[in-house]
């Protein structure tokens, strides 16, 4: 599904820094694997240059059988779009929507019917624990809920693959329990492939295929669950 | 179409929600740019307008008869009234009156120590019963009263010829006074004393320079009897054009002289060109300021926005559609700042010039507001509009996703 090799990217600057150095690894369709490391070791780079949002220095990674960066600036955001779901570490969430809005602006912009994106961007927040709070702007929610509703958002084009930065760091445990758990339901139920970016792999491992250890952005090791 | 909705979504999502302040700014700043280029250009217009009704008003009329040129040329129309009988049969005619004129010097003796100064200017014989129908210099006195068409020994004078007004000239008689008497020496030698009735200011046109006395009066000193100098028409130009009219007249008086005021205000014409050359540039730059400032105002509001921009990319949004975004929100504040600029015009200064009128000596000012004037220079702020809502966006667009996320 995801075949990475040899990437590496170098920020620019006064001092370059290499924050990602030679990673190669592959991930098959459906796994639901976690990336770790201590802060700072490039993981949110790492999925950053999977999510096609920033371009790396070298290597390659092609996802779904497409050499992804090779791909044109429109046709990059068409991919985002249609098969990548992206939950930001800092939720990104747009102030001016609801979060109703928020989670359903992607389907709007795919073209989807708009009682059915309603509907199914209600349900998706449901699940998450804000059906109660549809009609909130991010500014009237707590970071954990801001999370919550960018990861209804990241769902709501059912994305083959999923990229989570960290999507359970402002909640505490039984709401990080909910959220793993609707990954693992969507792992279960469609086939979704899932990339996770976590600081505690432990909460995670009930659900997880594998995990990657990042270090000073470097591989350090697999582990298999 | 979904790229439609989906930018019209974020459009209203951006205004309903963004800052109401900076909204509020925006469209003020985009209403008063709006009247500011509608008002230039139609106080720039009016003053031509004001020039060629002054004109007409006071000197010319519409239509303008002068005497047989071929095949010999004569110095009077012969047998006026039974002529302007006739040109009041034309639909649309709405008045006539006739003028003797007479080359003349006008001396006066201001202290009345035997100095006389003296000036050239022409004097106008009229008929004081019909001349206000046609021309309406009669508004114009400053001083003392309008003849009666008895008066025989009576003169008004222009202020250019009387001197003392607002305007003094050089060859003015220094300050003549209703009552005063003053010397009227003829072409042909003949030397007539009147008293001067009233005084007039005309600034435009040659009445401004001239005096004037009855035709009665001009006739006795010429030694001719219903004839004329000239015939003025007042028209109805709502009915017919000025140049249908002076056809008519033509066909009705073959052998006479016909001219319009255009004709006649042809020296006026290029003064009144560059003046509407002047009108365009001026409101051309006011466009272009206009331009210029919905453009900073957009792209202020793009890089504000940067953080949403940047946002929008990640999730996969075209650049068309966060574009077309900011073309919609641009045209919004554009028409609702247009709508309160032209309400503003229309509604507040309009009134407000019609209450409390520009007057300038050549008459009144008012703003003229050319139809195809304000569509053009419409049309073209929606354009500066579309345009600063289009190229602001697209270089934040063009910004990587995660520099503008970050900030
Ligand atoms: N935009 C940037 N410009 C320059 N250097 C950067 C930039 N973003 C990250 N870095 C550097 O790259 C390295 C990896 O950063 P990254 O954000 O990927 O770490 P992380 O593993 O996600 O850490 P954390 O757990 O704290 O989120 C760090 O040394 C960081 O300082
Ligand atoms: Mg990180």
């Amino acid at each position: 599904m995801i075949t990475v090799s040899h990437l590496s990217k170098t920020y620019p600057g006064k001092v370059p820094n290499p924050a990602l150095k030679d990673i190669s690894f592959s991930v098959t369709e459906g796994e639901f694997i976690i990336i770790s490391g201590r802060s700072g070791s490039g993981k949110s780079t790492l999925l950053h240059q999977l999510g096609l949002l920033d371009v790396p220095s070298g290597g390659s990674i092609s996802i779904d059988g497409i050499d992804v960066l090779n791909l044109t600036d429109a046709e990059r955001s068409q991919f985002r779009l249609k098969r990548l779901g992206y939950v930001f570490q800092e939720y990104a969430l747009i102030a001016e929507f609801t979060a109703l809005q928020n989670v359903y602006l992607p389907a709007m912009a795919l073209g989807v019917e708009s009682a059915a994106y309603k509907q199914h961007a209600k349900q998706l927040l449901t699940t998450v624990g804000l059906g109660e709070r549809l009609d909130h702007y991010p500014s009237e929610l707590s970071g954990g809920e801001q999370q919550r509703v960018a990861v209804a958002r990241a769902l709501i084009n059912n994305p083959k693959v999923l990229f989570a930065d960290e999507p359970t760091a402002n909640l505490d445990h039984l709401s990080a329990k909910v959220v793993l758990e609707l990954f693992a339901k969507l792992r279960n139920e469609t086939g979704q492939t899932i990339l996770l970016v976590t600081h505690e792999p432990d909460e995670a491992r009930p659900f997880i295929d594998r995990s990657i250890w990042l270090s000073d952005g470097r591989i350090d090791r697999f582990e298999e669950r | 179409m979904r790229t439609v909705r989906t930018a019209l979504f974020i459009a209203t999502k951006s205004i309903v929600q963004g800052s109401k302040a900076s909204m509020l700014l925006m469209i003020c700043i985009l209403a008063l740019s709006f009247l500011n280029v509608t008002f230039t250009a139609g106080i720039l217009a009016g003053f031509p307008q004001a020039v060629y009704a002054n004109l007409v008003d006071n000197s010319t009329s519409d239509v303008v008869i002068n005497p047989q040129q071929y095949p010999t040329v004569r110095t009077y129309i012969p047998d006026q009234a039974r002529l302007r009988a006739e040109i009041q049969t034309i639909p649309g005619v709405e008045a006539t009156t006739r003028e003797y004129l007479l080359a003349s010097s006008v001396a006066f003796d201001k202290y009345h120590d035997g100095q006389y100064v003296t000036t050239s200017g022409e004097v106008y014989g009229v008929d004081p019963s019909d001349v206000n129908t046609v021309l309406s210099f009669k508004k114009d006195l400053i001083a003392g009263q309008f003849l009666s068409p008895s008066d025989t020994d009576q003169i008004l004078l222009g202020v250019g010829v009387a001197g003392g007004g607002k305007y003094p000239q050089p060859a003015d008689l220094g300050g003549v006074k209703v009552g005063d008497k003053v010397r009227v020496t003829y072409s042909n030698g003949d030397i007539r004393t009147y008293t001067v009735k009233g005084i007039y200011s005309i600034l435009l046109g040659n009445l401004g320079d001239s005096a004037i006395i009855t035709s009665r009066e001009a006739e006795s000193e010429l030694g001719v009897h219903d004839e004329a100098s000239q015939i003025l028409v007042k028209t109805n130009l709502q009915y017919a054009s000025v140049d249908q009219y002076a056809a008519k007249i033509r066909a009705l008086f073959p052998n006479l002289k016909v001219q319009t005021y255009k004709q006649l205000l042809a020296v006026v014409a290029p003064v009144i060109a560059a003046f509407n050359l002047i009108s365009y540039i001026v409101s051309a730059i006011s466009i272009l300021i206009a331009a210029v400032i919905i453009f900073v105002l957009i792209y202020i509001n793009a890089v504000n926005r940067r953080r949403q921009i940047g946002i929008l990319k990640a999730i996969g949004l075209r650049q068309s559609i966060i574009v077309l975004s900011y073309v919609f929100q641009s045209l919004f504040y554009m028409t609702v700042g247009s709508i309160i600029g032209a309400g503003l015009a229309f509604g507040v200064v309009t009134p407000f010039m019609d209450a409390h009128p520009i007057v300038l000596p050549i008459g009144v000012l008012y703003p003229v507001y050319v139809p195809v004037t304000i569509a053009i220079s419409t049309l073209m702020l929606v354009a500066a509009s579309m345009l600063a809502g289009y190229f602001p966006s697209k270089l934040v667009a063009r910004e990587n996703i995660l520099t503008a996320i970050d900030r």
